[in-house]
């Protein structure tokens, strides 16, 4: 079987770029988009086989639901994100983001809204990405969902994983003041894990 | 309804991890997984009471390795493999019938519904493997949004699904 090896230090490597571009636009985007200062920090980046996804789901049973928005960024390089949050806590954010006190359930805006915070946080982490590198690459369309978090998973692990099956993961969380909380998942191949060391090497 | 697994207090279960497949033996009779886009088979040969499951992630194996591992990673090789163990136990290849769930599209895209279709392409895999076989697919439960709890029970040859949007279904 054809391997994609990723070394030890190509992780820290990996887990430096992926920090500093979360530390210098995502942090400001998100703070800037809901009008508060959000506190982060990042987790280490793991390489996993495709069905080792329970590796990345230890804080969550299966019981509790999570909103999630999962995006993907395709060109010179191939990278997932995955966003996600419980899902009372994803109507805080929806309500916030809306000027509402309160979110009864997701609404098509509510969605939409959670949505396109999705795709802005994706433009300043993957601007920060590309930062004179000359690495050009487009989104996709977000999509949305409500699901258990191991259900929320198998999207974007198949989705990025089907030519080499393998994994490179990197989970960030986002807080602010007012306890609005966020994760995002950065997901890619170690194709394309290589191509994002050879450009920022 | 609470949507975790199955809650049973014997141990005559077999869980399917992601990418793995399980059989029924003797004592343990229920085969359980838990699928959001993969999906789950069921093979069964309703005269030997012999049951396989599998967990689906992917439609073909793209890789140089004939034996990837886990076995049921990819469709081709996972439907292999069910298929001998199955008739090495004593499953006739003509008797056997399937079952499948799962293939949801969780991710929901403004004007743009099936761009995450891996789901509905495992489905489309499994289907053309077993009519090569000529195994019929008597009952199935493909698509929906949500991810699904799937047993099945050799006792009584039903797939039972719990989905959260849907509730519980029996096929």
């Amino acid at each position: 079987m054809q391997t994609y090896a990723i070394t030890e230090s190509e992780l820290e490597q990996l887990s430096e770029i992926f920090n500093k571009c979360v530390s210098t636009r995502t942090v400001e985007s998100l703070s800037t988009m809901l009008g508060e200062p959000f506190d982060y920090k990042i987790g280490k980046t793991k390489m996993l086989d495709i069905s080792e996804l329970d590796e990345l789901t230890p804080a969550f049973s299966d019981s509790v639901d999570m909103s999630a928005v999962y995006l993907k960024q395709t060109g010179d390089i191939n990278v997932g994100i995955l966003y996600y949050m419980p899902e009372k806590d994803g109507k805080k954010f929806a309500a916030k983001l809306l000027g509402l006190k309160k979110l009864g359930a997701f609404s098509k805006l509510s969605k939409s809204s959670l949505s396109e915070t999705g795709n802005i946080l994706s433009g300043s982490f993957f601007n920060a990405l590309a930062t004179e590198k000359h690495c050009k690459t487009t989104s996709d369309i977000p999509g949305f969902a409500i699901d258990t978090f191991r259900s929320l998973l198998e999207i974007p692990a198949t989705d990025i994983g089907i030519e080499t099956q393998s994994l490179i993961a990197c989970d960030a969380e986002f807080n602010s003041q007012s306890d609005l909380r966020l994760r995002m998942l950065i997901i890619l191949d170690p194709i394309n894990a290589k191509k994002l060391l050879d450009i920022h090497s | 309804m609470s949507f975790t697994k199955q809650t049973q207090t014997n141990h005559n279960i077999v869980e399917i991890p992601m990418g793995a497949l399980g059989f029924t033996t003797q004592e343990k009779t229920l085969l359980q997984t838990f699928v959001g886009s993969c999906i789950a088979i069921c093979l069964y040969d309703p005269s030997t009471k012999i049951a396989a499951m599998a967990h689906i992630m992917l439609p073909k194996n793209n890789t140089s390795d004939p034996d990837p591992k886990p076995e049921a990673k990819f469709a081709d090789v996972a439907i292999k493999i069910m298929l001998d163990k199955m008739q090495v136990n004593g499953a006739k290849l003509n008797r056997l019938k399937a079952k499948m769930a799962g293939g949801a599209n969780i991710f929901q895209n403004e004007g743009k519904p099936n761009v995450f279709n891996i789901g509905a392409r495992n489905a489309d895999a499994i289907k053309s493997l077993l009519e090569e076989k000529k195994i019929p697919i008597v009952a199935q439960d493909i698509g929906s949004t949500s991810g699904r709890w799937i047993t099945f029970d050799m006792s009584s040859l039903e797939m039972k699904i719990k989905d959260r949007a849907k509730g519980v279904t029996v096929i």
